[in-house]
């Protein structure tokens, strides 16, 4: 495991943000860290960054404890997020000449491909880039020193198409060699690109598992039911967002297994299925009502 | 500097709930029983097929792996990746999996109400639409 985490948590003020987090990200892996906005992830990865300090539990990264980070390490730690502050006086050029010495394994070659490949204007002055520019910086920065692992938050965030792509091939040119672990809200053109998903909520980290199982246990299901019916007072806890329109019911089933363990379930509830719709997720499909069913469960 | 660039030479229209891994070494497989592929034939690299597929390399290398160990593909060093000359397994190994396969046709058909001549004239048009996809 390149990061790994045990019962981590940050208390922020008199809140618990981030909560006995079991994290795994496995060498090589593209991990993305899904949630609604508040769910922690953000914290999570400064956690991971040694920005914020664990109130309990700890953070390991290469073995290492995340509280002792220090130089060396951050020579192997790509890091890019929104929310970081670029020195907006310098122009680009000037930015890349004051970063290259700093790291020992910096790749003039990757800076060139980099530079070029997102169309970043040298002599531009950095407060005056787009936002889309601005964040394609800043990936180009946190990639040109070949780091073993990449933490993004939320690198998608606003961009245009064109501009998602750009980042997306760049993600996979550099992934392999590049463990990545992405926490973001837009999952559309990713979802093939994923190896692993993580998803947190109200601080807490759900499940995280390969992307291939996940896609193999939801279904979006839609069960045609008898006249005289009412929704049990307790459906399977796999069974998320449960609404009944007319005679239909629809969930989206977590645990799925097979349509005759399904079918056995309803029977089990004593709905009587006249017609029944099974169909797969996709992972962008996945998220909303996964973020929806955690919310509706805050909210009672 | 000379930049070869290896257009992955059979479309994949992704579906959900599958695993990628499988979807491209299905996709693959198409292509050489189609003919579309043809042995000696060169086959992407792994970066090319993740780059044009927009997959992770590891995908990639996963499905490569899998297209060798059934004799699809063969890696010659200083050259790449080639579409092999198979010969297809011999006697009872020949029919393996496919008769699972079969069962789970025969039984979805006849539970969605298709007749047997429905799901015979649909494979034989199914067969022959693999032999017109070649491009050559």
């Amino acid at each position: 495991m390149i990061v790994e985490t045990t019962a981590l948590s940050h208390m922020f003020a008199g809140r618990e943000v981030v909560r006995d987090v079991g994290l795994q990200v496995p060498m090589g892996a593209a991990m993305v860290l899904l949630g609604a906005n508040g769910a922690g992830k953000t914290s999570l990865l400064r956690l991971l960054l040694n920005i914020l300090r664990p109130s309990k539990g700890g953070a390991r990264l290469f073995g290492r404890d995340s509280r002792c980070l220090g130089p060396e390490d951050f020579q192997r730690i790509g890091y890019a997020a929104e929310s970081q502050i670029l020195p907006g006086r310098l122009s680009v050029s000037a930015y890349f000449d004051y970063l290259r010495p700093l790291y020992e394994r910096w790749d003039g070659a990757l800076e060139q491909h980099l530079r070029r490949h997102f169309g970043l204007p040298g002599g531009q002055r950095i407060d005056l880039l787009s936002h889309g520019a601005s964040m394609t910086l800043r990936l180009a920065t946190a990639l040109a020193f070949r780091p073993t692992l990449l933490i993004l938050d939320e690198p998608l965030g606003g961009l245009d198409q064109d501009v998602r792509e750009q980042v997306l091939d760049i993600l996979i040119d550099r992934a392999g060699d590049t463990t990545i672990l992405m926490a973001t809200q837009e999952i559309t053109d990713i979802d093939r690109f994923a190896t692993h998903v993580a998803f947190m909520a109200d601080g807490r980290l759900l499940f995280q598992e390969e992307t291939g199982t996940l896609a193999a246990r939801m279904r979006d299901v839609r069960v045609q039911v008898g006249e005289m019916w009412d929704l049990p007072a307790t459906l399977p806890e796999s069974w998320l967002t449960a609404t009944r329109t007319g005679r239909t019911l629809g969930f989206i089933d977590s645990g799925f297994v097979s349509e005759a363990v399904l079918r056995q379930q309803l029977a089990d509830c004593g709905i009587e299925i006249g017609g029944l719709d099974i169909r797969p997720l996709a992972l962008r499909d996945i998220a909303v009502p996964l973020i929806r069913a955690q919310r509706g469960e805050t909210g009672q | 500097m000379c930049h070869i660039v290896h257009m992955t030479p059979f479309r994949i229209e992704f579906q959900p709930g599958q695993p990628i891994v499988d979807q491209v070494v299905f996709a693959a497989t198409r292509a050489f029983v189609s003919g579309q592929m043809l042995p000696g034939d060169a086959f992407p690299s792994v970066r090319a097929l993740a780059a044009d597929l927009r997959i992770h390399p590891n995908t990639a290398h996963k499905a490569v792996q899998a297209l060798i160990r059934e004799g699809w593909l063969e890696v010659h060093p200083g050259i790449g990746t080639i579409v092999a000359h198979r010969v297809a397994p011999a006697g009872g190994d020949r029919w393996g999996l496919l008769n699972d396969k079969v069962d789970a046709l025969v039984v979805d058909a006849r539970s969605a109400g298709i007749s047997l001549e429905d799901l015979q004239r649909v494979i034989v048009e199914r067969w022959a639409a693999l032999d017109k996809t070649e491009v050559r």
